[in-house]
C-alpha cells in the first residue's frame, strides 16, 4: 500500500489482527458513509433500494480479504474518495444488471445523428449569430435540407480525426450524449461551462477551415 | 477502462500521454463515458456541501482559537456555538458540549437528536485523522469508555453523523475538544 494512500485505508490493510481490522473498518466507512450513501442512491428508487445497494459495496469491498480495497494505488493519480465513488457506482451498477439486467446508456443521439449535429453545428457557425449554447441541439436538427451531404460526412470524419483527443471527446460529448456544458466543464477539467462554448466555437471552426481547404462549402451545397 | 484509470481520469492524475489514450477511448466507447459522466455527476454533487463543510471546519478552528473552553463551561451542557449554528443551515446537527463526569472521570458526548435518524455514528479522532474512538448507536450521547485514554494535553475533534431513514445525514460538522480543559 502506498504511503499516499488514507491513513484509515493503510490501518485496514496492514492491520496485524482482525480487532483492529474490524476497528480500521468501521473507521473507513464512518469516514465515508456520505459519499457510499450517495452513490447508493444515485441510482434511484426508494429508501430500501438504497439501503440494499449501500450494504451490496460494504459486502463487496469486504470480500476476499478487501482484494478492491487493496486494488486501489494511489500512485497511478486519483484520489481515494475518488476512486470510492467509482468503484462503489461501479458495484451498484454490477447488482442492477444481475437483477434486471444491463443498464441502457443513456445517449442523445448515434454516432450518425452526431455528425449530422456537427454539420449542423458547422452551418449555425456560418451564419455567426447564433449563441453557442445553442448551436448544438440534436434533437432540432431537420431532417433534410442540410447543404453537407454525401462526401462531406468522409471529410468531416478525416477532419475529427486530426483534432486532438480532448476536442473529439469534447464534440462527443456534446454531440453524441447530449450533455450539458455544464457536466461537459466537469469531464474535461475546464474551468466553466463558458471555456466549454468556447472551445466548441473554436472547434468547429478549425473543422470548417479543414473542410473548406478541400474545397467544400457547408452552408448551400 | 477500469476504475482506477476512470477515478483518475476524473482527477486530472493522469499523464498526458495517458490521458490522450483515455479520451481516445473514451470517444469510442459510450459505456465508459457513461461511467465518467455517472461519477463525475455524483463527485460534484458530493463537492457542494464539502464546500460548507470546509468552512464550518474553518470556523471551528477560528472559534476554538477564541474560545478558551472552562471547566464551568464545559458542565454548562450549551451548544457549543462553533460550527453548525454559525454554518447557517438546519440540514447539521447541534453538538452540545462535552461534559467531563467526575465519578469516573471521563467524558460525555452530547448532540441533538434529529428528526427521523436511525442511528448515530459518533467519531473521536486526533486532529490529524487518527480515530481513536467511534461508536454507533440510536442514543444522542454517549460515554466515552474507560478504556480510552486521552492525552491531557493533546487537542482532539470529535463529530456525529446521524443517519436518517431516508439515506441522508445530517453531521455536527468537526468539533475541538480541549482535554486540559477537563477538570472535576
Amino acid at each position: 500500500m502506498d504511503s499516499t494512500a488514507p491513513l484509515e485505508l493503510n490501518r485496514l490493510l496492514l492491520a496485524p489482527h482482525v480487532t483492529d481490522r474490524e476497528a480500521a473498518w468501521d473507521e473507513l466507512i464512518a469516514r465515508h458513509t456520505r459519499l457510499l450513501m450517495a452513490v447508493a442512491r444515485s441510482l434511484g428508487g426508494d429508501h430500501d433500494d438504497a439501503m440494499e445497494r449501500y450494504s451490496y459495496i460494504l459486502e463487496k469491498l469486504r470480500e476476499n480479504d478487501f482484494r478492491r480495497l487493496r486494488s486501489y494505488d494511489a500512485n497511478v493519480g486519483a484520489t481515494f474518495p475518488t476512486w470510492l465513488t467509482v468503484t462503489s457506482r461501479h458495484l451498484c451498477l454490477d447488482l442492477h444488471r444481475s437483477r434486471f439486467g444491463r443498464l441502457r446508456v443513456e445517449s442523445g443521439t448515434d454516432r450518425s445523428d452526431s455528425l449530422r449535429a456537427v454539420r449542423r453545428a458547422l452551418l449555425d457557425l456560418t451564419e455567426g449569430d447564433t449563441p453557442p449554447d445553442t448551436i448544438v441541439d440534436a434533437s432540432s436538427l431537420p431532417t433534410d435540407g442540410l447543404a453537407l451531404r454525401g462526401d462531406l460526412d468522409d471529410c468531416l470524419k478525416q477532419a475529427l480525426v486530426r483534432l486532438t483527443s480532448t476536442d473529439r471527446l469534447l464534440l462527443t460529448l456534446r454531440f453524441e450524449d447530449d450533455l450539458p456544458a455544464s457536466r461537459i466543464a466537469g469531464i474535461l477539467g475546464m474551468p466553466t461551462p463558458f471555456h466549454v462554448y468556447r472551445r466548441l466555437n473554436s472547434v468547429l471552426a478549425e473543422l470548417r477551415k479543414a473542410l473548406q481547404s478541400r474545397g467544400i462549402e457547408g452552408s448551400d451545397g | 477502462m477500469n476504475d482506477l484509470e476512470i477515478a483518475s481520469y476524473l482527477d486530472r492524475g493522469l499523464s498526458a500521454q495517458d490521458r490522450s489514450r483515455v479520451e481516445d477511448h473514451l470517444v469510442e466507447c459510450s459505456e465508459c463515458r457513461e461511467n465518467v459522466a455517472g461519477a463525475e455527476q455524483l463527485m460534484t454533487k458530493l463537492r457542494r456541501p464539502r464546500r460548507l463543510a470546509a468552512f464550518a471546519g474553518l470556523a471551528a478552528v477560528a472559534a476554538a482559537a477564541l474560545f478558551v473552553v472552562s471547566p464551568a463551561l464545559m458542565r454548562a451542557r450549551q451548544p457549543l456555538d462553533l460550527v453548525t449554528r454559525d454554518a447557517g443551515t438546519s440540514s447539521t446537527l447541534v453538538a452540545y458540549e462535552p461534559i467531563a463526569t467526575a465519578e469516573n472521570q471521563s467524558i460525555r458526548f452530547s448532540w441533538a437528536a434529529a428528526p427521523d435518524a436511525g442511528s448515530y455514528r459518533f467519531v473521536l479522532s486526533t486532529p490529524d485523522g487518527t480515530t481513536v474512538w467511534s461508536f454507533t448507536g440510536t442514543d444522542t450521547s454517549v460515554m466515552l469508555p474507560a478504556s480510552v485514554t486521552l492525552d491531557r494535553d493533546a487537542r482532539y475533534v470529535w463529530f456525529v453523523d446521524a443517519i436518517l431513514n431516508d439515506g441522508t445525514t445530517k453531521s455536527t460538522g468537526l468539533q475541538q475538544l480541549r482535554v486540559s480543559s477537563l477538570t472535576h
